[in-house]
């Protein structure tokens, strides 16, 4: 223990030293400034940046791909919550109570609420990583296919408590979003799926352009089409409601959920494969569920839903450095590169990595700590301005945000069909939303429900084969009896007559 | 007389989807099929029910109570509180009720004029120009403003994709039609 | 007002600090290795690309095992014509988005060169998806070769590839794969096909790095897995390797396993135990291996002036043997592994000759998931 916090010691004090401190810094801007743009973000300026860093030292690589790894997070909640439009699949969790929020003129708060919860989620997850690298490799190996099944379960029960409105109709978007989520290949048989013979769809419905239309291109047709002159419905930035300090004070009146949802998204970013997406859904989703004192407005601007999906979000980011570190075994897709560019220096993942070159691990680790920091008080300080986004007025913001969007469809996998799929979600969005569908389930369900089938076929072949025992593995026990209770809980609020979170009335 | 809710469309495009997803199941092998089949068919059933709360007033009726009950519980019902308004409440009445139909119209030509406009003459001219006719004559600004607006988003555009990304932008097809 | 003033000030003090901070991170970049002296080629190109732009259009994600090759390449290769290149990635559908992005993009009138996987464009071939990569494309050449390795978790029974035989004539064994029909579902299959092994396999992964971990949990007897990527699992003991598909591999105590392929490799010695007949045996295990190898293809559709192939050609040799290039290869840690376009082709003949005997296996096996 006492060389791991030298070695975290020495990490610090590399990285936080001049001109080093410049990298991360730079890179994170950077990064900040390219996510502008809706459905860009880090990875693309991973990808750019690893010829370009071939004979840099391993040092300088791991300053800046930490930096990239964390420098798009924030500017996607930032747009999420100030025009609706998710900046990234993982953001989308934050435009159920942050856009509201904005709506109300509350921008400032739910920034604040954000900005704190972020840079929080990411300094409990570097914490959290600290403290487990003597245990990585164990942990990791306890996770398998039937504990994230578990896991993915449980996600797809908070289906059942985020579902505002008719219960009937959220439950045709979650089938609807889980049948979506099988188009393409079947994982087992590589049977094709409700392509229609197409080369499109063969590899399933791509998520960025969806998640562009149904979020970004409905909230502006909304708008367009809503009467009201602006996102906030005021014209004059003064008459703002909110404040930066009662929305980054908030962590601290809520801290257990801060801890709750800090815990999950540190806990799916340590599962490979996961992608860290589902941590802000799975968080909010376990927010509302837990949501007792005065009923709570969770979709309507609660505060608690931008909280737990900013912390996850942020925590995930150091929990998936930790199979990355421990077995070479990315997390997500940044991880996945990062790997690359680990390999191509000679940083070898593993023991070696762990005990000889911990220094190494803690200067990527206090990187990304940094950037996440960073992020968030570049977000503070921008709130001024960031929040006049939501007085600006509809003849300029939607045709502003509809060029974006376009050009940040195209520019995902540079296909016009992306653009093509991107309008028309936006369009089924814009009457969803209008005649009391909620899409909230429907995203969560498209999210989780290829995951879901996949680890259920890869649980169910591997039980049949004997190869694991599914009925004795006491995570997934845990985590589904977790499932069981938040449903439980529901039903039992709803028994005893005490409004659940939907049923309050809109100031 | 029956009325059918204004969601109704959004029902039968869904069960739609839904039955379409269900006549492909079918005709897949028996893993391929087993999920999505899992998915379908309660699903479907849901749109029946749906479809018949459209449809029925009295059916309707009686499951609001019981959906008041059960997700908003007693002290939801003493209070009237409908689950449909909650969400209608997301959208504030507009201020003139015969506007939104016609400007829904309006809005949704923008869009495909957007489309059309990228599509034709690729997204780093065709995203501006829409901006441009956009300020212009749909809010009615002046030149110099509808210009600026549309000179800042052409710049983005280049600066972000052309200049920071090298990533190639949907030239368009006008070019090509023209041989240029 | 004054908390305008804070909030203007914190804005200038981070824009200041990206002012300070550009000029540091460019001057932390040393240039990467300045190719050399300009070589406009002079095997027929006669600069006729200079000052155009080359498209590669990578089949995959960036940063993969695809894309970090060709952006290796791609500027010096560009530099020899006294052109740019530019990179996109077009991934999915195995290869047939990026193909035909590449057509697309050929019918505009541009260069473009597609990077796609040899074995799985093969597969595609033989499928009616893809077009033939020797047949239906300008083959240029391969940037980079893969290496496979039979692997076992670290706890697992088996010391050996003899454990794995025995425990085969008592139970299937059970493999770990990625989706059917891809080639790394041909590959595995065939194989084992060949060795005569009796398998049974757990579909449903998607990357290499969950298959590894299904090994080293146990799940899952053995697995076949790229060595590019992986290697620390080996390095760290994670993985046990039981054998190599080509050999070759000097690392991690692997130049002693046994190989697949080769007059004392495990399918002679197999097809011998089971009295197969051994030019049989022979000659599939060198298709399999020759399937293998073909690795990160690199090719132009047809549709592009023929008369430039042989020069592209040519000058993609000469990247492959320029120091320059070189010197960016060994930097990167990894085995580059270039082929000419005649040694390509030659491997993918070898491949061609077993493909349908692969295919069919493959197809059975797949057709028994379904069920």
């Amino acid at each position: 223990m006492e060389s791991i916090l030298h070695a975290a010691l020495e990490g610090f004090r590399f990285v936080f030293s001049w001109p080093n401190v410049l990298y991360p810094v730079g890179a994170t801007l950077l990064c900040m400034f390219v996510s502008l743009v809706p459905g860009i973000g880090g990875m693309t300026l991973m990808a750019l940046a690893i010829p370009f860093t071939l004979f840099w030292d391993r040092e300088h690589v791991a300053l800046l791909f930490g930096a990239f790894m964390g420098g798009a997070t924030f500017m996607g909640s930032l747009s999420s919550i100030l025009l609706g439009i998710p900046g990234k699949a993982s953001n989308a969790a934050t435009t159920f109570d942050g856009y509201p929020m904005a709506r109300q003129g509350k921008a400032k708060t739910a920034i604040g609420a954000a900005a704190s919860a972020s840079a929080l989620g990411s300094t409990f997850g570097v914490f959290v990583l600290i403290a487990l690298i003597p245990l990585l490799r164990g942990l990791i190996v306890q996770f398998g296919p039937a504990e994230f099944l578990a896991l993915v379960i449980w996600g797809l029960t908070t289906i059942a408590v985020v579902t505002q409105g008719s219960v009937v109709k959220g439950l045709v978007a979650a089938g609807v979003g889980m049948l979506l989520s099988y188009v393409g290949y079947d994982p087992r048989t590589a049977e094709l799926r409700f392509t229609f013979g197409t080369l499109y769809l063969e590899d399933g419905i791509p998520l960025p352009p969806l998640f562009l239309g149904l979020f970004a291109m409905t909230e502006m047709l909304d708008l367009a089409t809503s009467g009201r002159a602006t996102v906030s419905g005021q014209t004059k930035a003064e008459r703002l409601s909110g404040s930066l300090r009662e929305g980054a004070l908030s962590v601290f009146r809520h801290p257990w959920l801060f801890l709750r949802s800090s815990i999950i998204g540190t806990v799916v970013g340590i599962i490979p494969g996961v992608g860290g997406t589902v941590a802000g859904f799975v968080a909010y989703g376990q927010a509302a569920q837990s949501a007792r004192k005065h009923g709570g407005r969770f979709g309507q601007g609660d505060i608690r839903g931008v909280l737990a999906p900013e912390a996850a979000n942020d925590a995930k980011d150091a929990g998936a450095l930790i199979p990355t570190f421990a077995f070479g075994i990315p997390g997500g897709t940044g991880t996945a590169m990062l790997l690359t560019v680990m390999t191509m220096h000679g940083i070898a993942p593993g023991k070696t990595l762990l005990t000889d070159q911990l220094g190494l691990v803690f200067v990527l680790v206090w990187s990304l700590f940094l950037s996440n920091w960073v992020t968030s008080l570049v977000g503070v300080a921008t709130v001024g301005p960031a929040a006049r986004m939501t007085v600006i007025h509809r003849h300029f913001l939607v045709p502003i945000i509809l060029v974006l969007t376009t050009v940040g469809a195209y520019a995902y996998q540079g296909r016009i069909e992306d653009v093509c799929l991107t309008y028309a979600t936006g369009a089924l969005g814009f009457w969803m939303k209008k005649h009391g569908w909620s899409r909230v389930p429907l995203v969560i369900a498209l999210m989780l429900g290829g995951i879901f089938e996949t680890y259920l076929g890869i649980t169910l072949r591997l039980h049949h084969l004997g190869r694991i025992d599914f009925w004795h593995r006491p995570i997934a026990a845990g985590l589904l009896a977790a499932a069981a209770l938040s449903l439980g809980l529901r039903w039992a609020q709803a028994a005893r007559g005490r409004p659940p979170a939907a049923a309050q009335e809109m100031p | 007389m029956r009325r059918f809710s204004p969601s109704t469309p959004i029902t039968l495009l869904f069960g739609a989807i839904v039955g379409v997803a269900l006549w492909q199941t079918l005709q897949l092998g028996p893993v391929a099929r087993l999920v999505p089949l899992s998915v379908c068919v309660p699903t479907l059933a849901l749109v029946a029910f749906q479809l018949a709360l459209d449809v029925f007033p009295g059916l309707a009726r009686r499951f609001a109570a019981f959906e008041r009950r059960e997700l908003v519980g007693v002290a939801g019902v003493r209070e009237r509180v409908h689950p449909e308004h909650l969400l209608v409440r997301e959208h504030p009445t507009p201020e003139d009720p015969a506007k939104p139909r016609e400007s829904e119209a309006r809005a949704f030509a923008w869009m495909g004029a957007m489309l059309a406009s990228g599509w034709l003459l690729g997204f780093a001219l065709g995203g501006p120009i829409f901006a441009l006719l956009y300020v212009r004559f749909h809010g009615r600004r002046g030149w110099p403003v509808a210009l600026a607006v549309a000179a800042g988003l052409g710049a983005v555009i280049v600066v972000v994709f052309d200049w920071t990304l090298n990533a190639p932008l949907w030239r368009g097809l006008a070019w090509a039609w023209l041989g240029i | 007002m004054v908390q305008r003033a804070r909030n203007s000030a914190f804005t200038a003090s981070i824009l200041a600090i990206l002012a300070l901070a550009a000029p540091s991170v460019r001057a932390a970049d040393p240039a990467p290795s300045a190719p050399g002296p300009l070589a406009s080629d002079a095997a027929g190109c006669g600069g006729r690309l200079a000052g155009q732009r080359i498209r590669w259009i990578i089949s995959s994600g960036p940063g993969s095992a695809y894309d970090v090759p060709a952006r290796l390449i791609g500027p010096h290769f560009a530099e020899r014509l006294g052109a740019e290149s530019v990179f996109e990635n077009r991934s999915g559908a195995s290869g047939l988005v990026g193909y035909k992005a590449t057509k697309a993009a050929v019918a505009e009138g541009d260069v473009v060169i597609n990077v796609l996987s040899g074995a799985q464009t093969l597969i595609g071939a033989a499928h009616g998806r893809l077009p033939d990569p020797v047949t239906g494309m300008h083959l240029l050449g391969q940037i980079a070769g893969s290496r496979y390795v039979w692997a076992t978790g670290k706890d697992s029974p088996f010391a050996t590839l003899d454990d794995v035989f025995a425990t085969a004539r008592e139970r299937p064994i059970v493999f770990a794969v990625f989706e059917p029909k891809g080639s790394a579902f041909t590959r595995i299959v065939g194989m084992n096909e060949t060795l005569g092994l009796d398998a049974t396999y757990v579909t449903g992964y998607k990357r290499s790095p969950q298959i590894a971990m299904a090994a080293i949990r146990q799940e899952v007897d053995v697995i076949a897995i790229g060595l590019s990527g992986q290697e620390s699992l080996f390095e760290n003991g994670d993985l046990r390797p039981l054998m190599t598909l080509n050999g070759g591999i000097g690392a991690f105590g692997m130049d002693a396993l046994p190989t697949f392929a080769g007059p004392d490799g495990v399918v002679m010695a197999r097809a011998r135990a089971l009295g197969r007949d051994l030019d049989d045996a022979a000659a599939e295990a060198a298709a399999i291996t020759a399937f293998s190898e073909i690795g990160r293809i690199v090719a132009v559709p047809m549709g592009v002036d023929p008369t430039l192939i042989p020069c592209l050609r040519a000058t993609l040799e000469a990247t492959f043997a320029s120091p320059e290039f070189r010197r960016d290869a060994e930097a990167t840690g990894r085995p580059m592994d270039t082929l000419s376009a005649e040694a390509t082709e030659a491997l993918i003949e070898r491949a061609r000759a077993r493909l349908e005997t692969l295919k069919r296996v493959a197809d059975a096996a797949a057709a028994r998931l379904s069920q």
